[in-house]
Order: C-alpha cells, then sequence, then structure tokens
C-alpha cells in the first residue's frame, strides 16, 4: 500500500489546487452537501390553475458592526429560499447618521418594461424579487464602489434555463449567473440593489409554462407542474438495463475463473 | 463503519473483462443517480427514500463487484481516521478560506434530524465504496491510475448534477480527485468515507 502513497499525496496536491481555484468562484457553496435534498414548491404572487400562492418576504434590520456595515444574510422564508441576499462587511456606502441597516426583499408585481431594444425572447419565470438597503431613518443605501452583493434566486422547479436580470432604466438587464445548489437556483454578483428576477434563456423557454413575457404589462406567471431534472427517468432505465446486462456478462466471465494480473 | 476498510476490489482479470467492469459500474452508477432524481420529489418523504435506497443501490453495486466490509487493524484504522478528519475539515473550511463569500442559505434540513443523518451516512459511504473503491480499482487495472483518479472524480461530479445542477460540477470534480488522494494516502477507504460524511453533515450549519 506504501506504493500508492505517493501518487496519493500528489493527487492530494492536486486536489487541494483545484479545490482552491474552484472556490474562489464557488459563492461559498460547500462542495458536498448530499443526502437529502427538500425543494419545496415554488410559490406565485400571482398563483394561478393550482399554483401555490403567498411567497415570503425577509426582512432584518442590523445595527453597524464597528462603524461599518455588518455581513448580511437575508433570506426569503421558502425552504430553499426564493429570494436571497448576501452582503459582505463593510460593502455598503454608509449615509450620515445611520446606526443600523435594514434590508427588506419582497415579490412585487412585475414592471413593465419599456422603450426599444426589449428582447421579445426575454421571459419571466417565478416572481419579481425586490430588494431595497435602507438605514434606520429610512434613506436608501448603496453598494459601496467596487463592492457587490450575491442575489440569488430560486426559479420555480425544474427551470434550468435561467438566467438573473436585473430591472435597470425600464428593461431587463442580464446579469452573468452562476447555477449550483440546486438546478433550479441561481445566483449573481450585483452592484447595486433593486429589482431582479429570473429570466429563461435558449430556446428552450417554451419547455416550462412558467414564464411571462417580459414586455408584457400584463405578466402573470403561470404555474406548472414539478418536473426535477428533465424527467431523466427513461435514461436512468436505460442505463439500468444495461448495467444490467454488462453485469451478468462481466460476474459470468468472472465466475469462469482467474485472469492475468491488472495493468500498472 | 463496517465499510471503512473496503480495500484493494481489483482481482486479476483478463483485458476484456476490465473494460468490462469498468463499463458497468459507470451504467450501474448512472442508472441509480438518475433514478434516485426522478424518485426524489419535492417532500421530505419521497426525499429520505430516494436518498435511502441511492446509497443501498450504490452499496449493492459495489458488493456485487466485490466488495466486502471487513474491519482493518487498529492502527491503520486510527491512521485512516485521521486523514479523513483532516480531510473533511480541509473540505468544510474551504469556502471560508477562500473568500468565496456567504453561503448560499439552501434551507434543507428536512426532520427528523436522526433520520437525515442516517440516510446521509449511507450516500456518503455508498459513493464511497462505489467510486473511490469499486469504481477507482476497476478504472486502475484497465488504465492505470491518472486514469482512475480522473475519471472516478469526474464520475462523481456527475453523479451529483440531477439533484444539484450543473454548477455543481467544478467543484464536486475538485473534491472527488481530493477524496481519491485521500483514500491512497489513508490506505483505504475509511478516510474519504469520514471526510465525505463530515463534509455532508456540516452543511446541517452551514
Amino acid at each position: 500500500m506504501s506504493s500508492r502513497r505517493r501518487p496519493g499525496w500528489l493527487t492530494l496536491g492536486i486536489g487541494l489546487a483545484l479545490l482552491l481555484v474552484v472556490g474562489r468562484r464557488a459563492v461559498g457553496q460547500p462542495p458536498l452537501y448530499d443526502g437529502v435534498v427538500v425543494e419545496d414548491p415554488y410559490r406565485y404572487l400571482e398563483a394561478a390553475n393550482g399554483a401555490l400562492g403567498n411567497p415570503s418576504s425577509g426582512t432584518q434590520s442590523v445595527p453597524l458592526d464597528a462603524g461599518v456595515s455588518p455581513a448580511l444574510l437575508v433570506a426569503t422564508a421558502e425552504n430553499p429560499p426564493q429570494a436571497e441576499l448576501i452582503v459582505d462587511r463593510a460593502s455598503i456606502g454608509l449615509a450620515p447618521g445611520t446606526t443600523a441597516i435594514k434590508v427588506t426583499i419582497k415579490p412585487i408585481p412585475p414592471p413593465t418594461p419599456g422603450g426599444a431594444g426589449q428582447s421579445p425572447e426575454a421571459r419571466l419565470s417565478g416572481n419579481v424579487y425586490e430588494f431595497v438597503l435602507v438605514n434606520q431613518a429610512g434613506i436608501g443605501l448603496h453598494l459601496q464602489p467596487g463592492k457587490t452583493a450575491t442575489v440569488v434566486l430560486r426559479a420555480p422547479n425544474g427551470v434550468t434555463n435561467g438566467v438573473i436580470a436585473r430591472f435597470v432604466e425600464n428593461r431587463w438587464t442580464p446579469l452573468a449567473t452562476d447555477n449550483g445548489g440546486l438546478p433550479d437556483l441561481y445566483s449573481t454578483n450585483a452592484a447595486d440593489l433593486g429589482i431582479f428576477a429570473v429570466t429563461l434563456s435558449g430556446t428552450t423557454a417554451s419547455r416550462n409554462p412558467v414564464t411571462s413575457p417580459a414586455a408584457s404589462a400584463l405578466a402573470t406567471p403561470q404555474p406548472a407542474p414539478s418536473e426535477g431534472f428533465g424527467a431523466p427517468i427513461w435514461i436512468a432505465i436505460g442505463l439500468l438495463a444495461v448495467a444490467l446486462l454488462l453485469g451478468i456478462w462481466y460476474l459470468r466471465d468472472v465466475a469462469r475463473g482467474p485472469a492475468p494480473p491488472p495493468r500498472r | 463503519m463496517t465499510a471503512l476498510a473496503g480495500e484493494s476490489l481489483a482481482r486479476p482479470r483478463p483485458d476484456s473483462r476490465r473494460y468490462v467492469r469498468v463499463a458497468w459500474l459507470l451504467a450501474g452508477l448512472g442508472g441509480v443517480a438518475l433514478s434516485r432524481a426522478a424518485a426524489n420529489g419535492n417532500g421530505a418523504p419521497s426525499a429520505f427514500g430516494a436518498g435511502a435506497a441511492f446509497g443501498a443501490a450504490t452499496l449493492g453495486l459495489a458488493w456485487l463487484d466485490g466488495w466486502r466490509p471487513r474491519i482493518p487493524a487498529a492502527r491503520g484504522l486510527a491512521v485512516s481516521l485521521a486523514v479523513g478528519l483532516a480531510g473533511g475539515l480541509v473540505l468544510v473550511a474551504l469556502p471560508e478560506l477562500t473568500g468565496g463569500g456567504g453561503a448560499i442559505g439552501l434551507g434543507m434540513r428536512p426532520q427528523p434530524f436522526a433520520a437525515w443523518v442516517l440516510v446521509t451516512l449511507l450516500v456518503s459511504a455508498g459513493e464511497e465504496v462505489l467510486i473511490r473503491g469499486a469504481l477507482l480499482d476497476a478504472v486502475e487495472a484497465a488504465f492505470g491510475l491518472p486514469v482512475a483518479i480522473g475519471l472516478s472524480g469526474l464520475a462523481f461530479a456527475l453523479v451529483h448534477a440531477p439533484l444539484y445542477g450543473w454548477g455543481v460540477l467544478p467543484l464536486d470534480l475538485a473534491a472527488g480527485v481530493w477524496l481519491a488522494g485521500l483514500r491512497l494516502t489513508g490506505g483505504g477507504l475509511a478516510a474519504p468515507i469520514v471526510a465525505h460524511a463530515l463534509a455532508d453533515l456540516a452543511s446541517w450549519w452551514l
């Protein structure tokens, strides 16, 4: 076994280097969190066709931390949260007299995009959420220049082609989006807060009816059944059948007797 | 902890058997991973059932391949446990050390806690016995150790994609290589099983 220790140490070194490189852009998610995955059905602000309604809001008031803005982690109450905000310490610009910071996340009706340039392909998936930072007096606060906040949005169950967009100057602007944690969980590092939603990318948008045309003033997310990961059951059955056949072949072959030593 | 000692699983086989062995293990692993995703559903009962069945199925595949649990000597077990604990602490602490930001609160804490612990342990042990045990040895016998480390890491990452999304691939590929290193340096499967279980259990509080 000692002959495997040397390649083992080398493997550990490579693994650690990969973890360090990949971990830096992984929004702090733990590398492994396997076990039991429970994802509640999505709750819509404007529920229809039997979908669940009454999405929650999230709010938190936190005093300053040694004169600077504290680290914040605020989320809505669903499991997992449908909207979440993560802000590092000392990332928020403070208005004079600020002693505490209040964060509010709430679902709002879709705003009406206006002007030219709105892509007809842009479609919202799920609720639109407003992220607001104010101080104890209700004065609006913003992130400091060069700082970002992590906005996390969950799309309706099974939506795997989402991109987070921010509503700026009467239009939805897509942001660089990471997907992780769950197939329908998205995050982005935003330079400012405001109104965010998950939009659908690519031509597969029509696959899921939980959409609303972004250009429509009457955009109402429509419910969809939970789909999981693109209905993999047929692929699973096929793979299991292949495994069964190969396994029988392999085990019958093994039963015939010994063989040459393995290649090194 | 009887699964800790699954040691060298590779037995001498003709070349064709080696490739078939790799193929059937990969097909079986993919099949049970996708079956779990399909059966998981949105509620705790189905998720518990799918997770437990997945863990049992991975152990069953390894059993069919020839893996048998055994208790190693005390000294070897102590070394493996120590390596596993250290390796698990690295996995848990790394997101903070790398400054990747605050953890996304997945909020997945299905009750009862004891059942969650049991299923989580079963899943992590099953994945390690099958991937770092049977599959790594099978690929090593067919293609050599470097390919075995890479392919077992890739398989580990892909197994998680159906439930957690494609975004986990880079991080779980890196974790898979790390866990393979623990297997090789720790002298058995105890180290990666302990590290994997520690990282998974820590997620309750992250």
